[in-house]
């Protein structure tokens, strides 16, 4: 049903690009959003499961926690692309017209990414990925530079290469369960799945969960397929930043996770993708630490940034201890607040200084003192600070690496965090403090404090866990670790 | 990119054969709509892209052509190697399956070795075909509404891959990727 939402309101975008219209119209569009996901996610958790067209949707804790972190996030960044936007075209960097192209790319991105969290097929999640890639193609490249074209180009020529490789690898699962279950569309539903799991032939599942495993994890921008990544998240306007990293590649994480899950049940044995994603996460983890310690860019150092909490988010759940994983599901949801948030607040600040060299941003806390709050909330939030939820949530992955035998990885772990956070704490301090450049002497309202609301969730979760959060977490966990 | 056309045409061909083999209308449908968009919709599409564009093909290549050649020949070779675990499933598909991985090898050197841009989409098209067939040899047709809907994106793709060349050749005034050096680090 939301998905016909997201649909609906594609197509209806583009008939005209007036301010009212389209805020209209987003407007009813993200409340209907808004109700039917939430009722969704509250009939699944209540019930465990939920389906919807005769098992045509179906929905389990896992598909709603990604939920509810696409409809939280795509509300607080639609709503501020609305004065975001509308002040791109003020200063003519974009005509008018083209806003309905924006909002009808963002709502197509919307429904491809519904359709991958709540389906049941392994088939069907391919074609959503996928689908995420086109949608989001011309939005990277929506400035029609040259910059912005070429990353518009590596982005799909990398990721529709690196997901035709799922395909082969859902071909290749699909060929493994087909004596099993017959050649129809429910031998690659997911609720079948584990019950033949064990009798999978496992020359072609080996293959194809390594293909898949790869597949997906150059779209969620894993350690040696990440360059597409900065290159896309720093060259979109703002607010798709903020979508592509806050939800999108959570999006394709969720595609590994539920081939995870499945080949824990299989006869390879509960370790040998956890043994593979750790390998991914830990490598993301390591290389990016110098990238970000030597970054210029800002909107690239919060690219990555994703990359790497996505390996710590990697690690977690490839370490599967109930710890770990119940870890990383909170971190997931965290992450995606935070990275929306600073990309949201990191997007105004390009927008009204002009720059995004972190060299010529200087003294925000005179010139933007809300924004330069916010921003020293952002800080603390990413890199995992107490008292904010991140640390939490690291924290029990981290204990997960030392009461497994990892000590080596946990103590490595723990030191590359650190350099990151003084890498952060180093780039953030330039920016705040100084004197600012006299060109720019914006005015802005405390109600700017406002656009902090999801930083304030993510400090209000680390002090306190609700016990509604942390039985929903619970069966997150359960569904991946398959009834430990 | 003609040769491309045609190897599609087979491929096709070869699915709506399967489909009287076992009787299954689904499949002759999806096979001729599959012949309708990646050999009639496609290629037009890619032509119309690069007359606009006046490419010179001399030069534009990392890799001599002798030396490519030997290269493909390595990788058929690798082909063979990469399947002959799986073979003792499938004996009579052993062929088949090799010649699709062979195919997706091909596609992935000439995104590595050439140097125009529509050259890399025909890689991928490449890999996509040999995909196909993988599947094809693998599964006999996977379920028709994944094989629908995998489809449709390679078109949706494709017709994306074609603005985005267009607003390249507006920038640039070529289609060569080396030109596209200035995001780094």
């Amino acid at each position: 049903m939301f998905i016909g939402v997201a649909v609906i309101a594609a197509v209806g975008m583009l008939f005209s690009a007036k301010e009212t219209y389209l805020r209209l119209l987003n407007s009813v569009a993200l409340v209907l959003l808004t109700l039917s996901g939430g009722w969704t996610i509250r009939q699944t958790l209540s019930q465990g499961s939920y389906s919807f067209g005769s098992g045509l949707l179906y929905w389990d804790a896992l598909s709603a926690l990604l939920l509810s972190v696409i409809i939280i996030i795509a509300v607080y960044v639609i709503l501020f692309s609305f004065g975001y936007m509308e002040e791109e075209v003020r200063e003519k960097k974009l005509p008018r017209t083209r806003l309905k192209w924006y909002y009808f790319w963002i709502w197509t991105f919307m429904a491809t990414m519904l359709l991958v969290v709540s389906t049941p097929n392994m088939g069907i999640i391919w074609v959503g990925i996928e689908g995420t890639t086109l949608a989001t193609t011309l939005l990277v490249g929506f400035y029609r530079n040259k910059q912005a074209i070429e990353a518009a180009w590596k982005y799909v020529i990398l990721c529709v290469v690196g997901i035709s490789f799922a395909l082969l690898g859902t071909m290749l699962l699909f060929a493994s369960v087909a004596p099993l279950l017959g050649q129809t569309l429910s031998a690659l539903d997911w609720r079948m799945l584990p019950k033949v799991a064990s009798q999978l032939d496992p020359t072609f599942f080996r293959l194809g969960v390594l293909f898949a495993v790869v597949g997906y994890g150059a779209k969620v921008g894993f350690a040696p397929m990440h360059a597409w990544l900065p290159d896309a998240h720093s060259q979109a306007p703002s607010p798709v930043s903020a979508l592509l990293s806050a939800v999108l590649l959570n999006c394709a994480l969720y595609a590994i996770l539920r081939w995870y899950s499945l080949a824990r049940l299989t006869t390879l044995g509960p370790d040998f993708v956890g043994t593979i994603l750790m390998s991914f996460g830990f490598l993301s983890l390591a290389l990016m630490t110098g990238f970000i310690l030597l970054q210029k860019d800002i909107k690239r150092l919060l690219a990555y940034s994703s990359v790497e909490h996505m390996g710590i988010l990697a690690i977690g759940f490839g370490l599967g201890t109930k710890e770990a994983v119940w870890g990383a599901s909170l971190h997931l949801l965290l992450h995606g607040l935070t990275k929306a948030n600073l990309f949201v607040i990191v997007g105004r600040l390009v927008q009204k200084t002009g720059t995004r060299q972190i060299s010529r941003i200087r003294g925000i806390f005179k010139v933007l003192p809300y924004t330069g709050i916010i921003m020293v909330l952002g800080l603390l939030s990413i890199t995992g600070t107490p008292p904010f939820g991140t640390f939490r949530s690291e924290v029990s992955i981290l204990s997960g690496l030392f009461k497994t035998d990892h000590p080596l990885l946990g103590f490595l772990t723990i030191l590359f965090l650190t350099v990151i956070f003084a890498g952060f704490l180093y780039h953030f301090l330039q920016m705040l403090y100084g004197k600012p450049s006299s060109r720019h002497q914006p005015r802005e309202s405390a109600s700017t404090l406002a656009l902090a609301i999801p930083l304030l969730v993510v400090l209000f979760l680390g002090l306190f866990i609700p016990q509604s959060l942390d039985q929903a977490l619970n069966q997150v966990v359960k569904v991946i670790l398959g009834g430990v | 990119m003609s040769w491309w056309t045609l190897q599609t045409v087979f491929v096709s061909l070869l699915l709506i054969a399967e489909g009287f083999h076992n009787n299954a209308l689904e499949v002759i449908i999806f096979g001729v709509l599959l012949l309708i968009a990646k050999a009639g919709i496609i290629p037009i599409l890619l032509r119309r892209v690069l007359k606009e564009s006046n490419t010179e093909w001399v030069g534009e290549i990392y890799l001599k052509r002798a030396m490519s050649l030997i290269f493909a020949g390595g990788l058929s070779l690798m082909a063979y190697e990469v399947t002959q675990p799986l073979m003792a499933l499938h004996s009579g598909y052993r062929n088949g399956l090799a010649v699709a991985i062979a195919l997706i090898f091909y596609g992935l050197l000439l995104m590595m070795t050439r140097k125009v841009a529509i050259v890399q989409v025909l890689g991928i098209l490449l890999i996509d075909n040999g995909i196909f067939l993988a599947g094809f040899f693998l599964t006999q047709g996977m379920p028709l509404l994944v094989e629908l809907g995998a489809a449709f994106d390679i078109l949706v793709g494709i017709v994306i891959i074609g603005i985005l060349s267009k607003q390249m050749l507006e920038n640039y005034d070529s289609l060569n990727v080396d030109h596209m050096r200035s995001l780094k680090g």
